[in-house]
C-alpha cells in the first residue's frame, strides 16, 4: 500500500516537473514525499467539495496516478533512464546508514503499540472518524461523537493514514519512512552543492539523532505530523525547482505550516511559487469554517497581545535554548549549528528561513497562554524539528567549506533560484 | 497538548474491555471525571472506546445537569462548543486521578 504514495508522486513529478535527484535512492526518497503530499491534498481537496472519502475514493488516487504514467509512459521510461543506479562506495555506505535505524522502527513499530500523546489522541483519531464517517465534516469533526481535540487542524497527515486504514493497511510505517525519505532526497538533492561526501555523512549521523529515531513524542514512531512538517520544509529550502507545491503541503500539514511557509517565501519571494500555497490556504480555510473550533489556538487574537508581552521575548528565547541545548534529544547539533553560522563569513543560505521559522517560534512562545517553560517542555523539540534540515545544511556546509574551500562559494551563496536541472 | 503521553494503557483496562464488549459501535458512553488530573487518562479511555460518541463530564454534578467537560480553559483561546445536553448514554463510567476506570451503574 505505501507504494501507493511512489505511484501518486511519479504522477505528480510527471504533470508537474520538479527538480527530482538522480541517484535512485534520493530520487524515489523524494518522488515518495511527494506522493504523501499530494494524496494528502487531493483527499483534503475532494473533503472540502464534499465528495464521499470512501475505500473507493481512497483507491481512486494512486489508480488514476498508475493511468497517467501509463498514458505518459514514455516521459517514464525518461525518468527512469536518468536515474543513477550504481551509487558510490559514500552514497551506498550513507544510505545503509540512514536506513537502518528506520528498519527497526519498522519492525517495532509492529509489534509495540502506539504510546504517544498526539497520536493516540488527536491524529489517529481524525483519521479513524474519516475512515469510518467517510467525510472531513461528518459527526466527529461537527463534535457530536466523541472527543476531537484541535477540530479545526489540517489534516493532510490523517488523511494519509486514513488511505492505508481504508485499504487495509497500518498507518504507522508511513510515519517511519516520512523521515528516511527525507533524510535520502535532501542529501542527494544537496550532494552538488555540499560535496557528496559531506552530504553523505553528514545527513547519514542526522538519521541517528534521538529526537529524529527514539523520541517518543514526535519521533519516527509516533504518529505526529513533525517529521512530515520537517520534510516538506527541507524540500521547500532545498529544491532546485519551484518550492510552490512543498510550500502547499506545509500549509495543509499543521498550523506551523503557515509560519514554516512564509518562511520558506521569504527565502525564495518569488510571485508563481504562491499559486499552489494560496490554494491550499483556500481550501484550509473554506475546510475551517465548516466545522466547529475545539481547543483550536486563536493565534491571530495571541499575537495582537505581542505589544504587551513583548519582554517575554528573551524568556521565550530561553526555553527554547534549553531545548535545544539538551543533549539527550539532540547531542551536540544545534550547538553545532549556532557555531557554525557565528563562525562564516559569508551569510549561508539557510539561515534566512531557519532564521524566519525560530523567530516566529520564539514569538509565538511569548504570547502564549500557557506557561512558557512547560509549553517549552511539551513542544520546543518538536519545533526545533521542523528546522533540521535547514539547520543541518548550514553545519554540513561549513563542514564541506573546511575540507573543500574552493567548493564555498558554490555550496550556498550562489544558490541557483528557480534552476530545474537535477542535482 | 496537555501533557506527556500518560502511562496508562487502556487497550490493557479490563473495564473498557467489558464496555467495548457491550456497548455497540453506535452506543454510547458517559465518562465522569472525578478530579481534575482524571483528565490525562480520560481522554485516552475516549479514544479506545472509539467509534462510540464518548462524553465527559467533570463530576457527577455536571454529568446530572448534562454539562459537558471543557478541559483547557482559556479566554483567549477557543474551548469546545458546549453543543445542546447530551441524551443519556448506553453506559456510565468513572475515572479517577490515577486512571482507575469503574463502571458505577
Amino acid at each position: 500500500m505505501i507504494a501507493a504514495f511512489l505511484i501518486t508522486g511519479v504522477a505528480v513529478a510527471l504533470i508537474m516537473p520538479h527538480a527530482l535527484p538522480r541517484f535512485v535512492a534520493g530520487r524515489i526518497a523524494t518522488l515518495f514525499l511527494l506522493g504523501i503530499g499530494a494524496n494528502g491534498t487531493v483527499l483534503f481537496l475532494l473533503g472540502t467539495l464534499g465528495v464521499p472519502l470512501r475505500p473507493l475514493t481512497f483507491a481512486l488516487i494512486p489508480v488514476v496516478a498508475l493511468l497517467v504514467a501509463v498514458m505518459r509512459r514514455r516521459d517514464v521510461l525518461r525518468l527512469a533512464r536518468g536515474t543513477r543506479v550504481r551509487g558510490t562506495s559514500q552514497e551506498i555506505a550513507s544510505t545503509l546508514v540512514i536506513l537502518l535505524p528506520f528498519v527497526v522502527l519498522l519492525w517495532t513499530t509492529r509489534v509495540v503499540p502506539l504510546a504517544d500523546y498526539d497520536g493516540v489522541t488527536l491524529w489517529m483519531p481524525k483519521a479513524h472518524a474519516v475512515v469510518l464517517e467517510g467525510s472531513i465534516r461528518g459527526p466527529f469533526f461537527q463534535g457530536e461523537r466523541g472527543l476531537n481535540l484541535h477540530n479545526r487542524y489540517p489534516l493532510l497527515m490523517p488523511l494519509n493514514a486514513a488511505t492505508l486504514i481504508a485499504l487495509g493497511s497500518s498507518a504507522r510505517p508511513l510515519f517511519v519512512l516520512i523521515p528516511a525519505a527525507m533524510l535520502l532526497g535532501v542529501r542527494d538533492l544537496l550532494s552538488r552543492r555540499l560535496g557528496r561526501a559531506p552530504a553523505s555523512w553528514g545527513f547519514a549521523a542526522l538519521a541517528w539523532l534521538p529526537q529524529i529515531v527514539t523520541a517518543n513524542e514526535g519521533g519516527a514512531s509516533s504518529a505526529y505530523s513533525d517529521l512530515a512538517l520537517a520534510a516538506f520544509f527541507g524540500m521547500a529550502i532545498v529544491t532546485r525547482g519551484s518550492p510552490g507545491l512543498w510550500i502547499a503541503f506545509l500549509v495543509l500539514t499543521k498550523n506551523e505550516g503557515l509560519l514554516l511557509a512564509l518562511a520558506a517565501l521569504l527565502y525564495r519571494p518569488r510571485l508563481r511559487d504562491l499559486v499552489a500555497p494560496a490554494i491550499a490556504f483556500a481550501v484550509l480555510v473554506t475546510w475551517q469554517q465548516s466545522v466547529p473550533d475545539a481547543y483550536d489556538e486563536r493565534n491571530a487574537a495571541l499575537l495582537r497581545e505581542l505589544t504587551r508581552r513583548i519582554a517575554w521575548i528573551s524568556d521565550a528565547f530561553m526555553a527554547f535554548a534549553r531545548r535545544a541545548g539538551d543533549l539527550r534529544m539532540w547531542g551536540v547539533f544545534w550547538p553545532l549549528v549556532f557555531v557554525c553560522t557565528a563562525i562564516r563569513r559569508k551569510p549561508l543560505c539557510a539561515i534566512t528561513p531557519l532564521l524566519a521559522a525560530l523567530s516566529g517560534y520564539v514569538l509565538m512562545f511569548s504570547v502564549t497562554s500557557w506557561n512558557i517553560d512547560e509549553l517549552a517542555r511539551v513542544s520546543a523539540d518538536r519545533l526545533l524539528l521542523h528546522c533540521v534540515i535547514p539547520a543541518a545544511w548550514i553545519v554540513i556546509a561549513c563542514a564541506s567549506a573546511s575540507v573543500q574551500p574552493k567548493r564555498t562559494a558554490a555550496v550556498c551563496d550562489t544558490l541557483p533560484h528557480g534552476d530545474p536541472s537535477p542535482a | 497538548m496537555i501533557a506527556e503521553a500518560s502511562s496508562f494503557r487502556p487497550s490493557e483496562d479490563p473495564v473498557l474491555e467489558e464496555v467495548r464488549g457491550r456497548v455497540p459501535s453506535d452506543g454510547s458512553v458517559d465518562i465522569v471525571m472525578l478530579s481534575g488530573d482524571a483528565s490525562q487518562s480520560a481522554v485516552f479511555a475516549g479514544v479506545a472506546l472509539a467509534p462510540r460518541d464518548v462524553r465527559f463530564f467533570s463530576g457527577w454534578d455536571d454529568w446530572r445537569a448534562r454539562r459537558r467537560a471543557i478541559f483547557f480553559r482559556d479566554a483567549r483561546a477557543a474551548n469546545a462548543a458546549e453543543g445542546p445536553p447530551p441524551a443519556a448514554a448506553t453506559i456510565v463510567l468513572t475515572v479517577d486521578g490515577q486512571g482507575r476506570i469503574a463502571a458505577p451503574r
